[in-house]
């Protein structure tokens, strides 16, 4: 008796307990949760304040109204809904998502459970439901659906294990690569790549990096079925799950091919613009090659101005490119003209230095040599000086003051005029006129001269 | 060897006691040297009073080959023979006046009616 006083008084204790805890319990879900009752027939008995607020009414606007006054207008005629809740009244418990409607109409997504209470003889007395509302991530899993089913529509998707096994890809996918689902299902990645490049170093770091979770985005070169190159832009990203551990890699991507080869095309035809480009820096440069040459020889006009005597009226600085050319393009006429004079007139010439006055000799020289006379006129009474001073030795030299005395001695000495006997004996360019007795001729020549001039 | 070339490339005419010689177009010491005693040789044995040396053709002449013209030109000379060089083309003159070498007693001329004025003074004036 005792052990069954004992029992009864511990049984009356614990459920008066488990009264309290199941009472605790139903304060606490209907302070989180939003629950409603209904009789057997769906007429609202009562709601809480949490689903008043989620459906946007007053509690009296609900009380007495029916169930279907939440439903969706569409649905409240169906079978589906009738059976629901005889299935109901029968006792059946429905849990799951449902789509009910505010008082305003807009939609709400309620993760709920309809439970009948039973009465102490286990008949079905009233329904509890309790929901929750689950709108906002109903809607981001809708949105999330439709968004990676629009990148199934619209590039190319395969997703591998994380060895790089193919687990499935999508049509196109397939199309891009001319293979059926069945022949790469199971296959390694490798088979997309080149022989040479799967063998690489940066294959393995590739598998390796999305091994570790890291996104890799690029311009792939891929091959297809029959082996040819696809350019890809892809990027292959890591999935994880809830733990954060790697499960696939989902590559999405489109062809470049085309693109590719546009590209490759227009650099191509970079190139050819590049060569044209060229083309014409090489054409400018030849205009000024030319132009140069112009130039140069405007600035060394070696002129007849009679017949047999040749004149180059030297104007500006002179240096040792310029007496080159004047001595190369003197030569030149000399041959060509078979003149025996060459007046070089240095009037224009501002200073001469030893080495144009040996330039200066030179060009005698080698006009000599050719059978042909040089003579040094213009030469102005500063550069007389500067030449004593500098001590060249310009025995070799034939000079004259002035254009006018240089013409003078040409013409006399070819014998175009008559000077008579005086200072040269014969007239005509004899043999003793120049080349045999050269050294002693300047200073004769300039009293000659001057003895012409006199005359 | 040397007497075949000369035969087929060095014209020798002798023109109213004028000797007129026409080097070949490439020289060579040999050529040269047969060409030097050729000329002496016409000089000393017939009555000529004068020679010209046509260097047109020539294209390359080097220190030690127009050494030699000079001293064909002074054995001449004791000889009491002037010699006249023409047309030296551009290129000698100008490889010739950047060597040290003397132009001394020796007449250039242009073309030959330049040289034939040196020779006949007084018979032909210039053109």
């Amino acid at each position: 008796m005792t052990r069954s006083g004992s029992t009864t008084r511990r049984s009356k204790a614990s459920t008066a307990e488990e009264l309290q805890d199941a009472l605790a319990v139903w304060e606490s879900l209907n302070n989180s949760s939003a629950v409603i009752e209904f009789d057997l027939e769906g007429t609202v008995l009562s709601a809480n304040a949490n689903f008043l607020e989620l459906m946007g009414y007053r509690e009296d606007e609900l009380i007495g109204e029916h169930h279907s006054l939440l439903m969706p207008p569409e649905e409240t005629a169906s079978a589906a809904y009738k059976r629901f809740w005889s299935n109901l009244r029968k006792g059946h418990f429905f849990s799951g998502e449902f789509r009910r409607c505010r008082k305003d109409g807009s939609t709400v997504w309620l993760q709920a459970s309809y439970n009948p209470v039973l009465n102490s003889a286990g008949k079905p007395q009233k329904i509890v439901k309790i929901a929750s509302d689950i709108t906002a991530i109903k809607n981001e899993n809708a949105q999330q659906t439709s968004m990676i089913s629009a990148i199934e529509r619209s590039m190319a998707v395969i997703e591998f294990l994380p060895d790089g096994t193919v687990l499935k890809a999508n049509p196109i996918f397939l199309a891009l690569m001319g293979y059926t689902l069945e022949e790469i299902i199971g296959k390694p990645h490798r088979i997309f790549v080149d022989k040479q490049e799967a063998a690489s170093a940066e294959y393995k770091q590739f598998w390796a990096a999305l091994g570790r979770g890291e996104c890799q985005r690029a311009q792939f070169k891929r091959l297809n079925k029959a082996g040819e190159t696809v350019w890809l832009e892809a990027s292959y990203n890591p999935i994880v799950d809830a733990n954060g551990k790697l499960i696939e890699v989902v590559k999405f991507a489109y062809d470049v091919t085309d693109t590719f080869n546009q590209a490759l095309a227009l650099v191509g035809e970079k190139s050819a613009q590049l060569e044209a480009a060229l083309e014409e820096a090489r054409e400018a440069e030849r205009v000024r090659l030319e132009l140069d040459r112009t130039l140069q020889e405007m600035s060394t006009p070696v002129t007849p101005i009679w017949e047999g005597i040749l004149l180059l009226p030297l104007v500006g600085i002179v240096d040792s490119t310029r007496t080159d050319d004047v001595m190369r393009k003197t030569l030149d006429r000399i041959s060509q003209t078979g003149s025996r004079m060459f007046i070089l007139d240095i009037s224009g010439v501002p200073t001469v230095d030893t080495a144009v006055a040996n330039q200066l000799i030179k060009i005698t020289k080698a006009t000599r040599i050719m059978g042909c006379e040089t003579l040094v006129s213009g030469v102005a009474s500063s550069i007389a000086h500067t030449i004593v001073e500098l001590g060249v030795d310009i025995s070799e030299l034939r000079t004259t003051a002035t254009l006018r005395d240089a013409f003078f001695t040409c013409l006399t000495e070819m014998g175009i005029l008559s000077v008579g006997a005086s200072g040269y004996g014969q007239p005509g360019y004899g043999p003793s006129g120049y080349g045999q007795s050269g050294p002693q001729q300047p200073m004769l020549h300039r009293n000659s001269q001057r003895q012409l001039h006199i005359h | 060897m040397a007497g075949t070339s000369l035969d087929v490339r060095t014209s020798m005419a002798e023109v109213d006691g004028l000797l007129l010689v026409s080097l070949p177009s490439e020289l060579s010491d040999a050529v040269l040297q047969r060409i030097v005693r050729d000329v002496s040789q016409r000089v000393t044995e017939s009555g000529i009073d004068g020679v010209i040396l046509n260097l047109s053709a020539v294209r390359l002449l080097d220190l030690s080959e127009f050494e030699m013209v000079r001293h064909l030109v002074r054995t001449n000379a004791l000889l009491g023979v002037r010699t006249v060089l023409v047309g030296i083309r551009p290129g000698i003159a100008a490889y010739l006046c950047e060597m040290p070498i003397s132009t001394r007693g020796l007449i250039f001329r242009v073309d030959m009616a330049g040289a034939l004025a040196v020779c006949r003074p007084t018979g032909h004036a210039t053109a």
